[in-house]
């Protein structure tokens, strides 16, 4: 699949402070990229240079082998996106805000309706603009950037203020412009649970880092390391066992059970030396660990795993 | 390789600008003020004419006067003069411009033994007023007049000029006067443009007007006597040159003295092809005045160009205009394309309204009239109406000049407020800083005042205009060395440096 956004260890600074810290991240084809971060990671920082709103301090960021700055123009053909809120001028109608994007994009004015229709718009497109309510502003947003049919959306929060309802369908949406279509979408939030159920590919940073990149599985998963969940007996036996050979596992101690941190070539051993020592397993199960738990322990809020 | 022009970006620009309300909200408003304006100044205009006294009225009324001084003292001289010269312009109907004013006041001078008028009065002969302006002031009847036979014979002479309505007659005598040194005029190079100019009455068979002031203080300026005021023309710009000095005694400069000898070529020019000059309170004079309306267009243009760039940033729709596929200096030049459509459209606007008003006032009489100029060192004739509108739009420079200040400063501060007040008070303060620059040196200007864009707005002081077809009308800058072309060229400068600096901020500056 072709890589339709590259960032190569790009920088920025506001004055003294490193707000974005060599980040580099590809963005391929049909993949719906999720870039997960608390409050003032660096997200929306990210996303108007990817958008040419920013200046770039160094590194180099292009799309479809265009590079932002030396071919613009080229480089903003294949790729459109909303930042921050869907700002549209208010005193325009939703169809006379399509048509100066559209005019502006070099997109065929039957397009307009089309675009309308794909989020649902096409009853209030004569409407003004400040008569909507946000649920529309983002479709409508979400239709604007979709008029000259780009290879990659840029969304910042795209379901910032809806209801339930609006954050279905926007998702929906989103699924099927990356599935169906195609497309690659770029979709930032500080909301881990959207993430899990939304995304392909999951993006995180705080201060200006990229901490981890990696599919929703690979990331929860977390691949060769996991949480291993054992109900021994007798209980007390065990945790002075466990405790004496193998301190540093220890994730969590109850009445009921041990939590373990191993590797799965770990287990075998050490299920060998528990029934050496006479002590019963009669549970042993793998602790699905949620994006939330490792999202807070890439971003160092959680103490789940040391 | 750019698949789109900047065509659709403008055409963008104008979608937004022409379907948001406040647009033509605030563009009714200063033009209902400039109708007002025009109204206003066509009402005064009419009013003037109204309320004017007749020159009968006014002769009376000072004829009544002089009676009335007369019965405490008959022998007053003056007063009998009066007395006399106005029963007989009454009584055959002589109205002010009349050349026969003049010969009828010259008569019953010499009948009453009075010889010149001066700022102080009326003076006997040898009779000091002033000391220290003897020199100017003092003229000594001539020889002739104190030989009763030759005293008598002058007279007469003049009396049958008069009775005869002999103008020709009455410009020879003058002529002759000259010659024959009557009347003491001091300096040889005065008395031979004196000369020149009579005689240029003669040659070109144009009837003169009375240059006799003092009876009557009307405002008309009747077409019938355009070549005569032409030949006055004439005789003050040829007396400037020859002076040198204006009176004052501050020299003429350079340009002042080409200007001199372009009016006496311009006013030749007029004579010999018969084109009448425009009149102020002609049609095509009312509509000229109408410009100085354009001072309220700059506050509508600088509060359109306040808002240009900041009401994106305001609103956010900023981030929407750049991620298109345009460079930043294409949509810079869109929104100057838009501007530019602005301002040419409320200067055309501004001249329709005039246009219209003036001709429900005055109707189009002489609306075919000629405008000659100079240009470059060449003389021009181009229509009036023209040239009118030539003056619109120089006068919009200084317009788009203070346009381009909002809109650098909208850009840098990326709010309109602090663009628009800034501006406003900079335009509404300009004169006020025009005049601090030049008082405290005694009217010359702090050097390098002349460069500044206050000092260099008025530029309708340097554009030749119906009232000063007449003559008499000098501008005032803050150096008298300033010129049309000086003060274009700074204004450009200004314009350029504006621009350039907005262009390049909102090319490079971060969108945070």
């Amino acid at each position: 699949m072709q890589d339709v956004l590259v960032l190569e260890n790009v920088y920025k600074s506001f004055g003294k402070r490193t707000i974005i810290d060599n980040v580099s991240l590809t963005v391929k084809e049909g993949e719906l990229f999720g870039f997960l971060g608390p409050n003032g990671a660096g997200k929306t920082t990210t996303i108007k240079m990817i958008l040419g709103l920013l200046s770039i301090d160094s590194g180099r960021i292009s799309i479809l082998g265009n590079d932002i700055e030396n071919d613009f123009e080229a480089a903003m053909q294949n790729i459109s996106g909303i930042v921050e809120n869907p700002d549209m001028y208010q005193y325009l109608s939703g169809y006379d805000n399509l048509r100066i994007h559209a005019r502006a994009c070099g997109a065929p004015k039957e397009r307009i309706d089309e675009v309308a229709h794909m989020v649902g718009m096409q009853m209030r497109i004569k409407d003004k603009f400040k008569s909507y309510s946000l649920g529309m502003k983002q479709r409508l947003g979400v239709a604007q950037a979709l008029l000259h049919n780009p290879k990659i959306m840029i969304l910042d929060e795209p379901t910032n203020g809806l209801d339930p309802a609006g954050i279905k369908e926007v998702r929906e949406l989103l699924r099927y412009l990356a599935h169906t279509q195609g497309m690659a979408v770029f979709v930032s939030s500080h909301i881990l649970q959207e993430m899990q159920q939304m995304c392909d590919t999951v993006c995180i940073i705080n201060n200006g880092k990229i901490l981890r990149v990696g599919t929703v599985d690979e990331l929860t998963k977390n691949s060769n390391a996991g949480l291993y969940r054992y109900k021994l007996r007798p209980m007390e036996n065990a945790l002075s066992f466990i405790q004496q050979n193998i301190p540093d596992k220890i994730v969590a101690v109850t009445d009921e059970y041990i939590d373990l941190h191993l590797n799965e070539d770990e287990i075998d051993t050490i299920n060998r030396r528990l029934m050496d020592n006479n002590l019963v397993i009669y549970g042993l199960n793998a602790v699905e660990i949620s994006l939330e738990q490792s999202y807070m322990e890439i971003t160092g809020g959680g103490n789940v795993i040391v | 390789m750019s698949l789109f022009n900047g065509a659709v970006l403008f055409k963008n620009e104008r979608l937004k600008m022409y379907k948001k309300s406040s647009t033509w909200v605030l563009m009714c408003i200063i033009l209902l003020l400039v109708a007002l304006m025009v109204i206003f100044s066509n009402l005064s205009q009419y009013s003037m004419k109204v309320y004017q006294e007749e020159w009968q009225e006014q002769y009376k009324r000072l004829l009544a006067d002089a009676k009335n001084q007369l019965g405490t003292n008959p022998e007053d001289p003056y007063n009998n003069k009066m007395s006399d010269t106005l029963s007989y312009l009454l009584e055959h109907d002589i109205n002010p411009y009349d050349w026969r004013t003049d010969a009828v006041d010259d008569y019953f001078s010499l009948k009453h033994n009075i010889y010149g008028q001066n700022s102080y009065g009326i003076r006997k002969p040898g009779e000091i007023i002033d000391q220290d302006f003897n020199d100017f002031y003092l003229e000594k009847p001539a020889e002739a007049d104190i030989d009763p036979a030759r005293l008598q014979e002058r007279m007469d002479k003049l009396w049958a000029i008069i009775t005869k309505n002999d103008w020709k007659s009455y410009i020879g005598m003058k002529i002759d006067d000259l010659k024959s040194d009557y009347g003491q005029s001091e300096n040889k190079g005065e008395r031979d443009v004196e000369i020149e100019i009579y005689e240029l009455y003669l040659e070109k068979n144009i009837v003169p007007i009375s240059e006799v002031t003092h009876y009557y203080s009307g405002f008309d300026q009747p077409e019938l006597m355009w070549k005569s005021k032409q030949i006055q023309l004439i005789r003050e710009s040829k007396l400037n040159l020859l002076q040198g000095e204006d009176q004052s005694g501050a020299m003429y400069t350079r340009t002042q003295l080409k200007n001199f000898e372009n009016d006496i070529k311009i006013a030749q020019e007029r004579l010999s092809t018969n084109s009448p000059p425009v009149t102020s309170d002609s049609f095509l004079g009312m509509l000229e005045q109408s410009d100085s309306s354009l001072g309220l267009i700059t506050i509508l243009m600088v509060v359109y160009s306040a808002n240009l760039f900041a009401s994106e940033y305001g609103s956010g729709t900023i981030k929407m205009l750049l991620i298109t596929p345009h460079k930043r200096n294409k949509i810079f030049r869109a929104k100057l394309g838009l501007l530019l459509e602005m301002s040419l459209i409320s200067m055309g606007i501004v001249f329709i309204i005039s246009f219209i008003i003036n001709a429900a006032f005055t109707g189009f009489k002489g609306i075919g009239a000629m405008q000659i100029l100079y240009v470059f060192g060449n003389m021009i004739r181009l229509p009036y109406l023209l040239y009118i509108f030539v003056r619109y739009l120089i006068l919009m420079l200084p317009v788009i000049a203070y346009s381009s200040l909002a809109l650098v400063l909208s850009v840098i501060t990326r709010k309109s407020a602090v663009s628009i007040t800034v501006t406003l008070l900079l335009l509404f303060t300009s004169d006020l800083f025009v005049m601090l620059m030049t008082l405290p040196n005694g009217g010359t200007a702090v050097p390098g005042a002349k460069f500044l864009i206050f000092a260099n707005t008025s530029l309708q002081y340097y554009l030749p205009s119906a009232q000063s077809a007449y003559g008499g009308m000098y501008y005032f800058t803050v150096d008298e060395t300033m010129t049309l072309g000086f003060s274009v060229t700074v204004l450009l400068v200004h314009i350029i440096c504006f621009l350039w600096t907005a262009h390049d901020d909102f090319c490079r500056r971060d969108v945070k």
